[in-house]
């Protein structure tokens, strides 16, 4: 019995728990495992199909996604001849890693947090501008034009979203008068949510998310029809499969930064007092911002059925010729309410 | 010369057509909207294919079978045959009888439409499996019998619907 006592008071350790279990490793996968199944549903239904369904026809073909990471497991992992292996074998693993770093300074609720600072705001920011960086690095060193080709894409995307989800994130924290998502969402309780005191930047950190994880109809960079996968042409088995939960894992995080900042963080359910330490400060009010992320990552892969895929110039053009001008606009939005604040 | 030179990257009218940015939000909306909409009451037009089949047309140019018992064996289906598919083989003396090879066959019918005693005839069967390629050649006996039904299978009706564009409607097997 003392070992099970042992084991558990492990799992529930403070910074083990986060980092494996919640929101860590294990419920980043089960999130990534639902959502490219309900992803791949929901584009069945509305382009007048099924979708995944011979496995379990019961459940609606959820194994679907099980079966194939089994596959990806058992699969052989190629490295070809021609490729750079360190940075090759490194960057997809470095990228999924450093992709859920964010995670470290995101709070899920007050007191559900492992690091505390000053600049959690800052310090989030910093980190997703990472992955993208080894994405690169993977199309360089697989030594194959499509990867090369899928580089180049992204790389272009790179200059065009970061900046805008960058400005945007200014913007709301010039709002909220702090670099700390706690104290963002004390503003927002004690005040308004932030998409309500700041719709542009919502719209516009919605739309350079959808553009910075490749998701439709800015999956310029993966282009699965056109450039098989871009970066990670080369890749196969469980790197594979790896490197296609990037995209997905760099959407959830981006989506915990977009629910802290604009959705009230644990709002609705965190306010609910019942004496239980576990219920009320990481249950309640983590179960409540993983909700809201979940529904805006469905929402954001909703699109995948109804767009098509642009051209990158298009891309590109609406990047800096519309949702840049739009993400200076927020800033000027964040001054002026800022000022109406200080008048009322 | 003035051919050669390369023109303005859009046409004119193309500039003048191009969308302002209101006409765009609506068309995002619309798309979006018309995803939604979709997404809540599904108009599925697949099919389920192994598992469900859809009932096939009259006069249908599936798999040919033969009687023997009507069949003279004149070879004009072998020598029409586009395809090379048919070959005359002597059944028995001066008994010339026609087997079919799959391997060869594109369906075209040719052979059932020239037998002059109707001894070739269609069945509604396209998706027979042969474990290799010479069980794909049939012999006298293969080629007389009917291909069996698979088990399992609900059989549909396909029908034209105004509004969903097909519909399926579920026939009972008898
Ligand atoms: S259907 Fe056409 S191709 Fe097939 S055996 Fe008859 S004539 Fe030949
Ligand atoms: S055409 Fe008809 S009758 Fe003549 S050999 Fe072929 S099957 Fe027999």
């Amino acid at each position: 019995m003392a070992i099970v006592e042992r084991l558990v008071d492990l799992i529930l350790w403070p910074p083990l728990f986060y980092y494996i279990i919640f929101p860590g490793l294990i419920f980043v996968m089960i999130f990534e495992i639902f959502l490219i199944w309900s992803e791949r549903k929901i584009a069945g239904r509305v382009q007048m199909r099924y979708g995944p369904l011979e496995i379990a026809p019961r459940l609606a073909g959820a194994p679907q996604l099980l079966a194939d990471l089994i596959r990806y497991a058992l699969q052989e992992v190629i490295i070809p001849r021609t490729v750079d292996k360190l940075p090759f074998v490194i960057a997809p693993i470095a990228a999924f890693v450093i992709a859920l770093m964010p995670l470290i300074v995101t709070p899920f609720s007050p007191t559900f947090l492992p690091v505390t600072t000053e600049g959690s705001i800052l310090i989030a920011a910093a980190l997703t501008t990472i992955p993208p960086l080894l994405l690169i690095l993977a199309g360089w060193a697989s030594n194959n034009k499509f990867s090369l080709v899928g580089s180049a894409r992204e790389s272009f995307l790179i200059a065009t979203y970061e900046i805008i989800i960058l400005l945007v994130i200014a913007s709301m924290s010039f709002l909220y008068g702090t670099l700390d998502f706690l104290k963002a969402v004390e503003v927002q309780q004690a005040l308004l949510w932030g998409i309500l005191l700041n719709p542009i930047a919502a719209i516009t950190y919605f739309v350079a998310v959808m553009m910075g994880t490749s998701r439709f109809p800015f999956e310029i960079a993966e282009a699965e029809s056109e450039i098989v996968m871009g970066a990670f042409t080369e890749y196969s088995g469980i790197m594979f499969g790896l490197a296609m939960g990037i995209s997905y894992a760099r959407m959830f995080v981006y989506n915990i930064i977009f629910v802290l900042l604009f959705l009230g963080g644990w709002s609705p359910l965190g306010g609910i007092v019942t004496g239980n330490y576990i219920l009320d400060s990481i249950i309640l009010p983590g179960a409540s911002v993983a909700i809201k992320a979940v529904l805006i990552s469905l929402l954001m892969v909703f699109t995948r059925a109804v767009y098509g895929r642009y051209r990158i110039d298009h891309a590109l053009k609406g990047g800096w010729g519309f949702w840049f001008i739009m993400a200076l606009v927020s800033i000027g939005l964040s001054a002026a309410v800022v000022y109406l604040m200080e008048v009322f | 010369m003035a051919e050669t030179t390369p023109g303005p990257r859009y046409s004119e009218r193309s500039i003048e057509e191009r969308m302002g940015l209101l006409d765009k939000a609506k068309m995002h909306a619309k798309a979006l909207s018309l995803g939604m909409l979709r997404l809540a009451r599904p108009q599925r037009i697949t099919l389920r294919y192994p598992m469900e089949r859809p009932v096939l047309s009259e006069g249908y140019r599936g798999m040919i079978v033969l009687n023997n018992d009507k069949c003279i064996g004149c070879s004009l289906c072998a020598r029409v045959c586009p395809a090379a598919a048919m070959k005359m083989f002597n059944a028995a003396p001066k008994k010339l009888r026609p087997v079919i090879n799959y391997e060869r066959c594109i369906f075209c019918g040719y052979c059932v439409d020239i037998c002059p005693v109707e001894a070739l005839y269609h069945v509604p069967v396209h998706d027979l499996v042969f474990e290799n390629r010479d069980d794909m050649v049939f012999d006298l006996e293969t080629f007389t019998k009917e291909p069996e039904e698979p088990e399992h299978v609900r059989k549909v009706k396909v029908v034209i619907d105004e509004e969903k564009g097909l519909r399926y409607v579920p026939v009972d097997s008898e």
